[in-house]
Protein backbone atom coordinates (compact mmCIF):
# COMPACT_ATOMS: atom_id res chain seq x y z
CA UNK A 1 0.00 0.00 0.00
CA UNK A 2 1.40 3.34 -0.82
CA UNK A 3 -0.95 6.37 0.11
CA UNK A 4 0.08 10.10 -1.00
CA UNK A 5 -2.14 13.34 -1.03
CA UNK A 6 -3.71 14.76 -4.03
CA UNK A 7 -5.45 17.61 -2.47
CA UNK A 8 -5.19 19.03 1.38
CA UNK A 9 -7.29 21.89 2.90
CA UNK A 10 -8.26 22.55 6.61
CA UNK A 11 -11.28 20.33 6.19
CA UNK A 12 -10.80 18.35 3.36
CA UNK A 13 -8.25 15.92 2.05
CA UNK A 14 -7.97 14.05 -1.10
CA UNK A 15 -5.99 10.78 -0.95
CA UNK A 16 -4.51 8.32 -3.75
CA UNK A 17 -4.13 4.66 -2.19
CA UNK A 18 -2.20 2.76 -4.39
CA UNK A 19 -2.90 -1.43 -4.47
CA UNK A 20 -6.12 -0.93 -2.46
CA UNK A 21 -9.70 -2.00 -3.27
CA UNK A 22 -13.25 -2.46 -1.89
CA UNK A 23 -11.99 -4.62 0.86
CA UNK A 24 -10.10 -2.04 2.54
CA UNK A 25 -12.18 1.19 1.42
CA UNK A 26 -15.27 0.31 2.38
CA UNK A 27 -14.37 -0.29 5.17
CA UNK A 28 -12.81 2.61 6.33
CA UNK A 29 -15.47 4.22 4.77
CA UNK A 30 -17.55 2.56 7.36
CA UNK A 31 -15.11 3.60 10.15
CA UNK A 32 -15.22 7.36 9.52
CA UNK A 33 -18.53 7.45 8.34
CA UNK A 34 -19.68 6.31 12.29
CA UNK A 35 -17.00 9.16 13.59
CA UNK A 36 -18.26 12.80 15.01
CA UNK A 37 -16.77 15.89 13.09
CA UNK A 38 -17.14 13.60 9.32
CA UNK A 39 -19.01 15.44 6.68
CA UNK A 40 -18.29 13.03 4.16
CA UNK A 41 -16.00 10.28 3.21
CA UNK A 42 -16.17 8.65 0.16
CA UNK A 43 -13.59 6.90 -2.54
CA UNK A 44 -13.55 6.11 -6.42
CA UNK A 45 -12.01 4.24 -8.57
CA UNK A 46 -11.17 6.87 -11.69
CA UNK A 47 -10.68 3.85 -13.70
CA UNK A 48 -10.58 0.22 -12.51
CA UNK A 49 -7.47 -0.63 -14.28
CA UNK A 50 -5.27 2.31 -15.10
CA UNK A 51 -5.40 4.62 -11.90
CA UNK A 52 -5.47 4.71 -8.05
CA UNK A 53 -8.65 4.68 -6.16
CA UNK A 54 -9.21 8.20 -4.61
CA UNK A 55 -10.26 8.42 -1.06
CA UNK A 56 -12.28 12.08 0.02
CA UNK A 57 -12.82 13.01 2.93
CA UNK A 58 -14.46 15.96 4.39
CA UNK A 59 -14.49 17.24 8.32
CA UNK A 60 -16.23 19.63 10.60
CA UNK A 61 -13.82 20.72 13.25
CA UNK A 62 -11.42 17.90 13.08
CA UNK A 63 -8.22 17.90 11.57
CA UNK A 64 -9.02 14.78 8.53
CA UNK A 65 -5.95 12.87 9.63
CA UNK A 66 -6.45 12.89 12.82
CA UNK A 67 -9.82 11.09 11.95
CA UNK A 68 -8.43 8.94 9.70
CA UNK A 69 -6.08 7.69 12.54
CA UNK A 70 -8.75 6.87 14.58
CA UNK A 71 -10.70 5.40 11.56
CA UNK A 72 -8.14 3.05 11.53
CA UNK A 73 -7.71 2.67 15.21
CA UNK A 74 -11.17 0.95 15.11
CA UNK A 75 -10.61 -0.92 12.39
CA UNK A 76 -7.53 -2.29 14.44
CA UNK A 77 -9.40 -3.43 17.43
CA UNK A 78 -12.45 -4.84 15.54
CA UNK A 79 -9.67 -7.21 13.92
CA UNK A 80 -8.34 -8.07 17.43
CA UNK A 81 -11.62 -8.54 18.96
CA UNK A 82 -12.42 -11.05 16.66
CA UNK A 83 -9.06 -12.35 16.32
CA UNK A 84 -9.83 -13.35 20.26
CA UNK A 85 -12.85 -14.76 19.34
CA UNK A 86 -11.60 -17.06 16.78
CA UNK A 87 -9.04 -17.86 19.11
CA UNK A 88 -11.32 -18.89 21.88
CA UNK A 89 -13.84 -20.69 20.06
CA UNK A 90 -12.53 -22.83 17.36
CA UNK A 91 -11.16 -25.94 17.74
CA UNK B 1 -18.81 -8.40 19.43
CA UNK B 2 -19.84 -12.06 19.86
CA UNK B 3 -19.04 -15.62 18.12
CA UNK B 4 -21.20 -18.27 18.42
CA UNK B 5 -20.50 -21.38 16.54
CA UNK B 6 -23.11 -23.76 15.24
CA UNK B 7 -21.86 -26.02 12.83
CA UNK B 8 -17.94 -27.45 12.73
CA UNK B 9 -16.69 -30.31 11.11
CA UNK B 10 -13.36 -30.56 9.09
CA UNK B 11 -13.18 -28.09 6.73
CA UNK B 12 -16.37 -26.39 7.35
CA UNK B 13 -17.70 -24.19 9.92
CA UNK B 14 -20.94 -22.21 10.29
CA UNK B 15 -21.11 -19.58 13.20
CA UNK B 16 -23.15 -16.39 14.24
CA UNK B 17 -20.99 -13.23 14.35
CA UNK B 18 -23.27 -10.82 16.13
CA UNK B 19 -22.54 -6.76 16.37
CA UNK B 20 -20.75 -5.92 13.74
CA UNK B 21 -21.97 -3.82 10.41
CA UNK B 22 -22.28 -5.75 7.13
CA UNK B 23 -19.42 -3.69 5.54
CA UNK B 24 -16.72 -5.34 8.05
CA UNK B 25 -18.62 -9.33 7.08
CA UNK B 26 -18.16 -7.88 3.58
CA UNK B 27 -14.53 -7.06 4.75
CA UNK B 28 -14.27 -10.42 5.87
CA UNK B 29 -15.29 -12.53 3.30
CA UNK B 30 -13.58 -10.71 0.56
CA UNK B 31 -10.58 -11.04 2.32
CA UNK B 32 -10.91 -14.90 2.98
CA UNK B 33 -11.61 -14.96 -0.83
CA UNK B 34 -8.86 -13.05 -2.35
CA UNK B 35 -6.09 -12.27 0.48
CA UNK B 36 -5.39 -15.72 2.53
CA UNK B 37 -2.41 -17.02 0.51
CA UNK B 38 -2.78 -20.90 -0.43
CA UNK B 39 -0.06 -23.35 -2.26
CA UNK B 40 -1.26 -24.42 -5.37
CA UNK B 41 1.23 -25.80 -8.75
CA UNK B 42 2.36 -22.55 -10.80
CA UNK B 43 4.40 -24.45 -13.35
CA UNK B 44 4.78 -27.74 -14.58
CA UNK B 45 7.94 -28.94 -16.47
CA UNK B 46 6.26 -31.88 -19.03
CA UNK B 47 9.83 -34.36 -19.14
CA UNK B 48 7.70 -37.41 -21.37
CA UNK B 49 3.40 -37.11 -21.67
CA UNK B 50 2.53 -39.97 -24.34
CA UNK B 51 -1.10 -40.14 -22.91
CA UNK B 52 -3.94 -39.07 -24.71
CA UNK B 53 -4.38 -35.80 -22.52
CA UNK B 54 -2.24 -32.85 -23.81
CA UNK B 55 -0.07 -31.37 -21.93
CA UNK B 56 -2.11 -28.02 -21.11
CA UNK B 57 -4.98 -30.48 -20.14
CA UNK B 58 -2.68 -31.89 -17.49
CA UNK B 59 -1.05 -28.52 -16.42
CA UNK B 60 -4.58 -27.06 -15.97
CA UNK B 61 -5.72 -30.05 -14.00
CA UNK B 62 -2.48 -30.64 -11.62
CA UNK B 63 -3.28 -26.67 -10.76
CA UNK B 64 -6.72 -27.23 -9.25
CA UNK B 65 -5.69 -29.83 -6.87
CA UNK B 66 -5.90 -28.08 -3.46
CA UNK B 67 -2.52 -28.97 -1.28
CA UNK B 68 -1.99 -28.92 1.92
CA UNK B 69 -0.70 -25.18 2.95
CA UNK B 70 2.16 -24.47 5.70
CA UNK B 71 2.04 -20.55 5.71
CA UNK B 72 4.88 -20.61 8.82
CA UNK B 73 7.81 -21.77 6.53
CA UNK B 74 6.84 -20.47 3.11
CA UNK B 75 6.27 -16.98 1.69
CA UNK B 76 4.57 -15.65 -1.82
CA UNK B 77 7.57 -15.01 -4.35
CA UNK B 78 7.03 -11.59 -4.47
CA UNK B 79 7.98 -11.21 -0.75
CA UNK B 80 10.54 -13.61 -0.54
CA UNK B 81 14.31 -12.69 -0.41
CA UNK B 82 15.34 -14.27 -3.67
CA UNK B 83 13.26 -11.85 -5.26
CA UNK B 84 10.58 -14.34 -7.08
CA UNK B 85 13.53 -16.53 -8.39
CA UNK B 86 13.01 -19.21 -6.89
CA UNK B 87 14.09 -20.93 -3.43
CA UNK B 88 13.36 -23.53 -0.62
CA UNK B 89 11.33 -20.89 1.03
CA UNK B 90 8.57 -19.86 -2.13
CA UNK B 91 8.78 -22.96 -3.92
CA UNK B 92 8.09 -26.49 -3.42
CA UNK B 93 8.37 -29.43 -6.38
CA UNK B 94 6.37 -32.45 -6.73
CA UNK B 95 7.25 -35.14 -9.46
CA UNK B 96 4.86 -37.44 -11.10
CA UNK B 97 6.40 -40.55 -12.68
CA UNK B 98 3.73 -43.40 -14.09
CA UNK B 99 3.73 -45.90 -16.63
CA UNK B 100 0.64 -47.53 -17.70
CA UNK B 101 0.79 -51.39 -16.59
CA UNK B 102 -3.29 -52.38 -16.92
CA UNK B 103 -5.05 -51.85 -19.98
CA UNK B 104 -6.73 -48.66 -18.31
CA UNK B 105 -4.63 -46.81 -15.85
CA UNK B 106 -6.08 -43.85 -13.88
CA UNK B 107 -3.73 -41.98 -12.49
CA UNK B 108 -4.49 -40.47 -8.77
CA UNK B 109 -3.46 -37.48 -7.14
CA UNK B 110 -1.62 -39.85 -4.63
CA UNK B 111 1.18 -40.87 -6.94
CA UNK B 112 2.33 -36.86 -7.14
CA UNK B 113 5.75 -36.96 -4.53
CA UNK B 114 6.51 -33.81 -2.87
CA UNK B 115 9.65 -32.77 -1.81
CA UNK B 116 8.63 -31.33 1.46
CA UNK B 117 6.20 -33.34 3.21
CA UNK B 118 3.90 -30.69 5.13
CA UNK B 119 3.07 -29.82 1.68
CA UNK B 120 1.41 -32.19 -0.67
CA UNK B 121 -2.39 -32.90 -2.28
CA UNK B 122 -5.23 -32.79 0.92
CA UNK B 123 -6.92 -35.39 -1.14
CA UNK B 124 -5.78 -38.84 -2.19
CA UNK B 125 -7.98 -39.64 -4.47
CA UNK B 126 -8.23 -37.50 -7.32
CA UNK B 127 -8.05 -38.16 -10.73
CA UNK B 128 -5.90 -36.68 -12.54
CA UNK B 129 -5.52 -38.62 -15.76
CA UNK B 130 -6.15 -41.94 -17.66
CA UNK B 131 -3.92 -43.57 -19.68
CA UNK B 132 -3.75 -47.07 -21.80
CA UNK B 133 -0.61 -49.39 -21.23
CA UNK B 134 2.70 -48.54 -21.90
CA UNK B 135 2.11 -45.38 -22.52
CA UNK B 136 3.86 -43.02 -19.51
CA UNK B 137 3.91 -39.58 -17.70
CA UNK B 138 6.59 -37.70 -16.18
CA UNK B 139 6.79 -34.04 -15.09
CA UNK B 140 7.81 -31.91 -12.66
CA UNK B 141 5.48 -30.02 -10.73
CA UNK B 142 6.42 -26.27 -9.15
CA UNK B 143 3.60 -25.25 -6.38
CA UNK B 144 3.87 -21.71 -4.54
CA UNK B 145 1.82 -19.98 -2.79
CA UNK B 146 -0.44 -17.27 -4.48
CA UNK B 147 -3.48 -15.23 -3.63
CA UNK B 148 -7.50 -15.77 -5.30
CA UNK B 149 -7.23 -12.75 -6.99
CA UNK B 150 -4.74 -13.79 -8.96
CA UNK B 151 -6.44 -16.96 -10.14
CA UNK B 152 -9.49 -18.90 -8.54
CA UNK B 153 -6.90 -21.95 -7.77
CA UNK B 154 -5.09 -19.84 -4.66
CA UNK B 155 -8.87 -19.65 -2.90
CA UNK B 156 -8.33 -21.08 0.47
CA UNK B 157 -12.08 -22.05 0.35
CA UNK B 158 -14.61 -23.08 -1.81
CA UNK B 159 -17.19 -21.45 -0.38
CA UNK B 160 -17.45 -18.37 1.78
CA UNK B 161 -20.79 -16.61 2.05
CA UNK B 162 -22.48 -14.80 5.01
CA UNK B 163 -26.53 -14.00 5.38
CA UNK B 164 -28.68 -11.73 7.50
CA UNK B 165 -29.87 -12.97 11.07
CA UNK B 166 -33.50 -13.48 10.06
CA UNK B 167 -36.04 -12.46 12.79
CA UNK B 168 -39.76 -13.90 11.91
CA UNK B 169 -42.31 -12.31 13.80
CA UNK B 170 -46.25 -13.14 13.99
CA UNK B 171 -48.85 -10.53 14.95
CA UNK B 172 -51.43 -12.84 17.38
CA UNK B 173 -54.50 -10.24 16.93
CA UNK B 174 -54.59 -10.62 12.98
CA UNK B 175 -53.78 -14.54 12.59
CA UNK B 176 -57.02 -16.11 11.53
CA UNK B 177 -54.31 -19.52 11.81
CA UNK B 178 -55.28 -20.63 8.36
CA UNK B 179 -51.82 -22.46 8.28
CA UNK B 180 -51.20 -21.58 4.88
CA UNK B 181 -47.90 -19.55 6.05
CA UNK B 182 -46.51 -23.20 7.01
CA UNK B 183 -47.56 -24.86 3.95
CA UNK B 184 -45.55 -22.48 1.97
CA UNK B 185 -42.35 -22.40 3.92
CA UNK B 186 -40.09 -24.25 2.11
CA UNK B 187 -37.35 -24.29 4.77
CA UNK B 188 -40.43 -25.72 7.56
CA UNK B 189 -39.81 -23.32 10.44
CA UNK B 190 -43.29 -21.59 10.97
CA UNK B 191 -44.86 -24.11 13.78
CA UNK B 192 -48.57 -23.82 14.66
CA UNK B 193 -49.71 -25.64 17.94
CA UNK B 194 -52.34 -25.74 20.58
CA UNK B 195 -53.75 -22.27 18.92
CA UNK B 196 -50.15 -20.65 19.03
CA UNK B 197 -47.88 -19.78 16.00
CA UNK B 198 -43.99 -19.63 15.79
CA UNK B 199 -41.09 -19.87 14.22
CA UNK B 200 -38.52 -23.01 15.15
CA UNK B 201 -34.48 -22.85 13.82
CA UNK B 202 -35.34 -19.06 12.96
CA UNK B 203 -31.61 -19.49 11.62
CA UNK B 204 -32.70 -21.37 8.51
CA UNK B 205 -34.82 -18.98 7.43
CA UNK B 206 -33.96 -18.17 3.91
CA UNK B 207 -35.59 -14.25 3.62
CA UNK B 208 -37.73 -15.47 0.76
CA UNK B 209 -40.47 -13.59 1.99
CA UNK B 210 -43.37 -16.07 0.92
CA UNK B 211 -45.06 -16.43 4.24
CA UNK B 212 -45.74 -12.51 4.01
CA UNK B 213 -46.61 -12.48 0.68
CA UNK B 214 -49.70 -15.59 1.38
CA UNK B 215 -50.90 -14.27 4.44
CA UNK B 216 -54.25 -12.14 3.71
CA UNK B 217 -54.24 -10.56 6.86
CA UNK B 218 -50.73 -9.76 7.11
CA UNK B 219 -49.85 -11.62 10.53
CA UNK B 220 -46.15 -12.49 9.89
CA UNK B 221 -43.61 -9.63 9.16
CA UNK B 222 -39.96 -11.34 8.34
CA UNK B 223 -37.22 -8.62 8.88
CA UNK B 224 -33.55 -8.83 9.67
CA UNK B 225 -31.29 -7.78 12.64
CA UNK B 226 -29.19 -6.02 10.56
CA UNK B 227 -26.09 -6.48 12.83
CA UNK B 228 -26.05 -10.53 12.77
CA UNK B 229 -24.55 -12.19 10.47
CA UNK B 230 -24.48 -16.28 9.70
CA UNK B 231 -21.24 -17.30 8.29
CA UNK B 232 -20.65 -20.26 6.27
CA UNK B 233 -16.66 -21.27 5.14
CA UNK B 234 -15.95 -23.81 3.64
CA UNK B 235 -12.50 -24.96 3.42
CA UNK B 236 -10.38 -26.31 0.00
CA UNK B 237 -8.23 -27.98 2.78
CA UNK B 238 -5.37 -26.31 2.18
CA UNK B 239 -5.42 -24.64 5.43
CA UNK B 240 -8.20 -25.20 8.63
CA UNK B 241 -10.95 -22.93 8.62
CA UNK B 242 -9.28 -21.56 11.73
CA UNK B 243 -6.43 -20.32 10.00
CA UNK B 244 -8.11 -18.99 7.13
CA UNK B 245 -9.94 -16.54 9.60
CA UNK B 246 -7.12 -15.72 11.45
CA UNK B 247 -4.99 -14.96 8.47
CA UNK B 248 -7.37 -12.71 6.75
CA UNK B 249 -7.88 -11.04 10.43
CA UNK B 250 -3.85 -10.58 10.02
CA UNK B 251 -4.06 -9.51 6.30
CA UNK B 252 -6.49 -6.58 7.65
CA UNK B 253 -4.75 -5.58 10.66
CA UNK B 254 -1.36 -5.55 8.37
CA UNK B 255 -3.38 -3.09 5.87
CA UNK B 256 -4.58 -1.02 8.46
CA UNK B 257 -1.04 -0.86 10.37
CA UNK B 258 0.73 0.08 6.55
CA UNK B 259 -1.89 2.88 5.84
CA UNK B 260 -1.42 4.48 9.77
CA UNK B 261 2.11 4.48 8.57
CA UNK B 262 1.39 5.91 5.27
CA UNK B 263 -1.00 8.55 7.54
CA UNK B 264 1.53 9.45 9.94
CA UNK B 265 3.84 10.72 7.74
CA UNK B 266 1.41 13.30 6.05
Amino acid sequence: MQAKIVRKEESLLEVEIAGENHTFLNLLRESLKDQEGVLFAAYRFPHPLLENPIFYLRTEGINPIDALKIAVDTINKHCEDLTDLVTSSFT
Amino acid sequence: MELEIIEQHENYVKFVLSGITPTFANTLRRLIMSEVPTMAIDEVIIIENTTPLYDEIVAHRLGLLPLKTDLASYVLPTECECGGQGCTSCEVSLTLEVLGEKDIEIVYSNSLLSQDPKIGPVFLNIPILKMAKNQKIFLEAIARLGRGMEHAKWQPTSTVSYKYYPVVKFNEKNCTYCGECVEVCPRDIIKIENGKIYAENVINCSLCNQCVDICETDAVFVSTTGTDFIFTVESTGALSTKDILLKALKILNEKANEFKVNVEEF
